[in-house]
């Protein structure tokens, strides 16, 4: 608290021991938060013999990239990498376009049940997976999708986050524009598709990239519905190798390497949506 | 007109109607098929049995497992919440400082965000490993003693808090920080006139202004911590013994493991509770303070 306090400092510019103090304090922070993940990249690109030696050297004494080729060869990575983004994909085109439709009803029309049925929606918040996960597994296996991977990417897929921030942001698209559409002839549909869609580009991209995020890293929903090796997602195949007792930690930090590159590229160009994100709605990071 | 007002109403309930249809089967019905879940007794070869309030007194009478979960999770929320709100202000002040950089800063301090629970427990079970980990070779180097990390409970338990408050604190930190940038620089402008050091400014202006958003923190915090089951299954296995196992662990384990449908929903149920009673507190505070 100390720290921070004097670390305040409205108009920069002067280096005072505040600026210094707050330097300080993001430097070391940025160390803690960045260098955990910057140590398994560089192990990845270490001998079997480096990895393990003390003291441990910082940089690879050699680079090499058999513990990319090796993991390639020896784990279904491929599969499940296939499987990761059959499911991030297909899921986050489902998850817009059915949250986009439920917030296009429940922006602009009325209709009797509507402000029930967005409330029951935002109700849904409260009953996150890990407290259903026992009935939602018997319902999926009732459906005959347990083991598949319609059962990962179709029950999660209505998110009420996605309804709530679209629905607040077609709002304050004017309803004038839909009677024009109207008054020259424009269905519904089209009136969704082709006016109102395009004007909610920006939600949109807020929630493509949280979609992306949510598949891409989800655990719980996998681990629950599947249990056969071919239809594991990124997520289950490294979680297997949890535990001190692993061998294979060359291969396990090369394909925890490239478990993240996707999503680090996706944070690289589309972060300034993820931040607005998380500012305006409190989205679940 | 009348028709056509009707089949605007129609086209509503279609637009609705993949969504709703989706929370209802996922969601709705299994909350409710919970509640009857959690009054029978279920077994593998026979059919259920209605007990009534059996699988609930069996929890809070006779199962220590269920209890070592309630003190776990009890232990992990108040360590992951302290930490979560103390340190996302730090990091938002900080993070709202006119620095060089800044960009590359927020960006760090947000990347763990991006991390699924599953790399992040292989990242520091990399870091901890007790053998070959970094950080008991740092401590060797240092001339301290290695230390067991993951395999011992208190310290096992102290992992799993730092761990999860690493991979959440730059969504928190986030919000702390939207929370900052909306404080009206007139108000500090007014607090530099009448000659307020930086400390003041930052107890009278700063912090007032910024409770509603530390309120969302701290609840949005606890839920959060509640819920906790990927980073902790994955980096300790609940371990050593029961000593991180939490609550949604136990559910998971009740249900998938060892086949106690009644046991694991009643225990979701009463989770359901603590979550519903956070969610419902944070609204009515959202609420009277206008900020939802």
């Amino acid at each position: 608290m100390a720290t921070s306090s004097k670390a305040m400092q409205y108009r920069g510019g002067r280096m005072d021991t505040g600026t210094i103090g707050a330097y300080g304090c993001l430097v070391l922070g940025t160390a803690v938060m960045f260098l955990p993940v910057l140590w398994i990249v560089l192990s990845s690109f270490k001998g079997l013999n480096e990895i393990y030696r003390i003291p441990p050297t910082f940089l690879p004494e050699h680079w090499i990239t058999s513990n990319y080729s090796g993991a390639l060869e020896r784990f279904p990575f491929l599969r499940y990498l296939t499987n990761s983004v059959v499911v991030t994909v297909v899921a986050t085109a489902i998850t817009l376009a059915i949250n986009s439709m439920a917030a296009f009803a429940l922006s602009k029309y009325r209709f009797p049940g509507r402000d029930a049925i967005f409330l029951v929606i935002l109700g849904t918040l409260m009953i996150p997976l890990q407290v259903i996960m026992l009935p939602v597994y018997l319902v999926i296996a009732k459906l005959g999708m347990a083991n598949s991977l319609w059962g990962i990417i179709i029950p999660p897929s209505a998110t009420p986050t996605g309804v709530f921030l679209l629905r607040q942001y077609m709002l304050t698209i004017p309803d004038e524009l839909l009677e024009a559409a109207r008054i020259d002839g424009a269905g519904e549909f089209r009136i969704y598709w082709q006016v109102v869609l395009p004007l909610t580009r920006p939600a949109l991209a807020v929630l493509t990239v949280f979609s992306i995020m949510w598949r891409w890293n989800d655990f719980l929903w996998p681990l629950i519905v599947i249990n056969q090796d071919r239809l594991f997602t990124l997520q289950l195949g490294l979680a297997r190798f949890r535990g001190e007792l692993v061998t294979d930690w060359h291969y396990v930090l090369a394909m925890t390497v490239l478990s993240i590159i996707p999503i680090t590229l996706v944070f690289a160009v589309l972060q300034r949506y993820l931040v607005s994100g998380i500012a305006t709605t409190g989205l679940k990071g | 007109m009348r028709t056509q007002r009707t089949s605007y109403r129609l086209t509503a309930y279609l637009f609705l109607t993949p969504n709703v249809a989706i929370f209802v089967v996922f969601i709705i019905a299994p909350a409710i098929y919970n509640f009857f879940l959690s009054l029978y007794r279920t077994s593998p070869f026979r059919p259920p049995v209605f007990v009534g309030p059996e699988n609930f007194l069996y929890l809070l009478q006779k199962d220590d497992l269920f209890w070592r979960a309630v003190r776990n999770i009890l232990v992990f929320v108040v360590g992951d919440v302290m930490l979560i709100t103390g340190l996302s202000v730090l990091v938002g002040v900080l993070l709202n400082q006119n620095v060089r950089f800044r960009g590359f800063f927020r960006s760090a301090f947000f990347y763990p965000v991006l991390l699924s629970p599953v790399v992040v427990a292989l990242v520091w079970q990399w870091i901890l490993n007790s053998q070959f980990g970094v950080l008991n070779a740092i401590l060797q180097g240092l001339g301290l003693p290695r230390q067991p990390w993951l395999l011992r409970a208190d310290w096992a338990m102290f992992w799993a808090i730092f761990v999860h408050v690493w991979a959440t604190l730059g969504f928190f930190a986030m919000i702390v920080l939207a929370g900052l940038q909306a404080i009206p620089a007139a108000l500090y402008e007014a607090a530099d006139i009448d000659g307020a050091g930086r400390w003041k400014t930052f107890r009278h202006v700063t912090v007032p202004m910024l409770m509603p958003t530390l309120m969302v923190v701290l609840i949005l915090g606890m839920i959060r911590s509640f819920e906790v089951f990927d980073h902790i299954y994955v980096l300790t296995g609940g371990g050593p013994g029961t000593a991180t196992l939490l609550v949604v662990h136990y559910i998971y384990r009740s249900a998938f493991q060892l086949d106690q449908f009644g046991l694991a929903a009643a225990a979701s149920l009463v989770l359901f509770v603590v979550i519903f009673t956070l969610t419902v507190t944070q609204y009515l505070l959202g609420r009277s303070r206008g900020s939802i």
